[in-house]
């Protein structure tokens, strides 16, 4: 119930706008790069797939991945800032719990959709492709479905942790752009942690990037950043958990 | 401690401080008896908010000090809101959908039925602009919204804070009409804040009126009333105003307003005429000696004035 009311909030939303360009738009780079490079692609005579979803998932996570996925979470906590509204939440008669675990999931709901568009449009954009240039063999080869969802799905896991932490700050913090420039400082660390990446597994910002960067294609179910992302987001979720529910009054 | 059953709101001695140094409510005790139209008053800062957070839990009271509907708030939580409408400071909207809409999220929460939503915009007047964005609506119209969401699950008791905050003369007779209605019809007992007694007299059943976090007067309207009738001053002008105001100061509170003329305050003809001998006395001429009673307006903001000195 309390749940269809979040969704009914994000309506007319920037949120949504900013979901649907960034999903759209990486597809869309990494489809314009391979009718650039049309030719090699052609001569290589090879499954277009494999290599068509690893320009798009690297893109995914350094374009979409850390900013966009900040973004979207510290948008949507903000909705009850902006608008004076958690007063007006915490005297509905309502378990605090309950809020809290009806954002959360929402938020988790958002992350998600940015998969569920980037995938579609990924898709989309490789039978287009198909269709415009034959011999490139889009539509001659299957993709790997089941890995790309894999791949997808442990990229999903390593951005858990700076969810949890940014969902944290967007109760706590009420001006969203303090709560997104630490995100933009902790992705520039990031960046610079880049080529000692390996070391850097401890730093949630840089989960995303080591999933495709560095254990790309991972022959375990989980590496060990996920699995770390993972960690992050339950701890940080438990303690927001009550922090929320003992102490946040709006 | 014994609790009158009819009591819908009381907290005994609730103190409370955003900070330990600081105490902002001090010893507040309040009673609002079932049925009741409460007024709240007080100058700005003087609590009011603070104390209607307290009451809806937004602010976690120090010791357990507030009960509503005869249950303690800090164990009956979710029971007690679900009995409550309430408006706090400025209506907590979501500007970017539509009046319904804004009332839809509060009506599925609250498990209120379907056909509430246009009984509560047909009463707060909103019908015709309910599918427009409340972004566009006025301060008035906003602040109207936020009275519908208040009424939507038809509580028992609201608690509205300056509910006629923004609202233009005919907006403020709607609204008191309104919740006259709901008060008689209903029997909702309804507690609102104000810091204008005028915005509220002719709605109100009992007043409590707070200031730096103390309740300095609880009772009716009528007892009020009482008070302001024994409060009647004298309006003094004379050939030079400057000594008369020095010489009446001594023994009276003298105030000064626009084209020297003084106002003291009397309890009895006596001393009206005491004042008179006086000036002529010291030889000056009277030019104007007009009796009156004060509004109770002016009764207020003395009660406060008094209490700050
Ligand atoms: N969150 C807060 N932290 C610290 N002090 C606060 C906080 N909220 C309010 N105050 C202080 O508490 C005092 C009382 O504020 P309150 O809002 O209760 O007044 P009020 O009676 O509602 O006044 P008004 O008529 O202006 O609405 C003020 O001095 C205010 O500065
Ligand atoms: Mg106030």
């Amino acid at each position: 119930m309390l749940f269809r009311t979040e969704i009914l909030k994000i309506k007319h939303n920037f949120i949504l706008w900013l979901i649907v360009t960034a999903t759209f738009l990486v597809p869309l780079l990494t489809t314009l790069d391979f009718i650039d490079h049309a030719k090699d692609v052609i001569a290589s005579h090879s499954d277009p797939w494999p290599l068509f979803w690893k320009e798009a998932i690297k893109g995914f996570t350094v374009f979409v991945g850390p900013l966009v996925i900040i973004m979207t979470t510290c948008m949507y906590m903000n909705i009850e800032h902006k608008y004076n509204a958690w007063k007006y939440l915490l005297t509905l008669p309502l378990q605090k719990s309950t809020v809290y675990v009806n954002k959360l999931l929402m938020a988790l709901l958002l992350l998600s959709l940015l998969y569920v568009l980037f995938l579609l449009f990924f898709f989309l954009d490789g039978i287009l492709l198909g269709l415009a240039f034959p011999q490139m063999g889009f539509l001659h080869h299957q993709p790997d479905i089941g890995g790309i969802f894999y791949l997808a799905g442990r990229t999903w896991t390593a951005f858990l942790g700076i969810l949890a932490i940014h969902f944290w700050l967007s109760f706590r913090i009420k001006n969203m752009f303090i709560n997104i420039g630490i995100g933009l400082t902790g992705i520039c660390i990031a960046v610079l942690l880049f080529r000692k990446m390996e070391q850097a597994v401890y730093f949630p910002y840089i989960d995303g990037l080591l999933t495709v960067f560095y254990q790309y294609p991972g022959q375990h179910l989980f590496a060990k950043n996920e699995i770390y992302s993972l960690c992050v987001f339950l701890f940080l979720t438990l303690l927001s958990y009550f922090d929320f529910t003992k102490r946040f009054r709006g | 401690m014994e609790r009158s059953p009819n009591s819908i709101i009381e907290t005994v001695n609730l103190n409370f401080g955003f900070s330990e140094k600081e105490p902002l409510l001090k010893n507040l005790s309040l009673k609002v008896e079932k049925g009741a139209i409460y007024g709240f008053l007080g100058p700005n800062g003087a609590g009011k908010t603070t104390t209607i957070r307290l009451l809806l839990g937004l602010l976690q009271e120090p010791a357990p000090s507030i009960t509503l509907f005869g249950n303690r708030l800090t164990e009956n939580r979710i029971p007690i809101l679900s009995r409550i409408g309430s408006l706090i400071e400025q209506p907590s909207l979501y500007e970017h959908l539509s009046g319904r809409d804004n009332l839809e999220i509060t009506r599925t929460i609250r498990k209120t039925a379907p056909e509430r939503t246009n009984e509560v915009l047909a009463l707060v007047k909103l019908t015709d602009v309910a599918h427009k964005k409340v972004k566009t609506y006025s301060m008035g119209m906003k602040q109207r919204l936020g009275v519908a969401l208040a009424l939507l699950s038809n509580p028992d008791l609201l608690i509205l804070d300056e509910p006629v905050n923004g609202l233009d003369p005919a907006g403020i007779i709607e609204t008191r009409e309104l919740l006259l209605r709901l008060n008689k019809e209903l029997g909702m007992t309804i507690f609102l804040s104000s810091h204008l007694l005028s915005e509220i007299e002719k709605m109100v059943t009992h007043v409590g009126i707070i200031n730096k976090g103390t309740l300095i007067f609880q009772g009716t309207l009528e007892e009020l009333k009482q008070i302001n009738r024994n409060a009647h001053i004298v309006q003094i002008k004379t050939s030079n105003n400057l000594s008369a105001g020095l010489l009446l100061e001594k023994k009276y509170p003298v105030a000064r307003k626009e084209q020297h003329l003084l106002e003291v305050p009397f309890e009895n003809k006596e001393q009206v005429a005491a004042i008179a001998k006086l000036l002529m006395a010291a030889g000056l001429d009277i030019y104007l000696l007009a009796v009156s009673g004060r509004d109770i307006e002016h009764t207020f903001i003395n009660f406060i004035a008094e209490n700050n000195r």
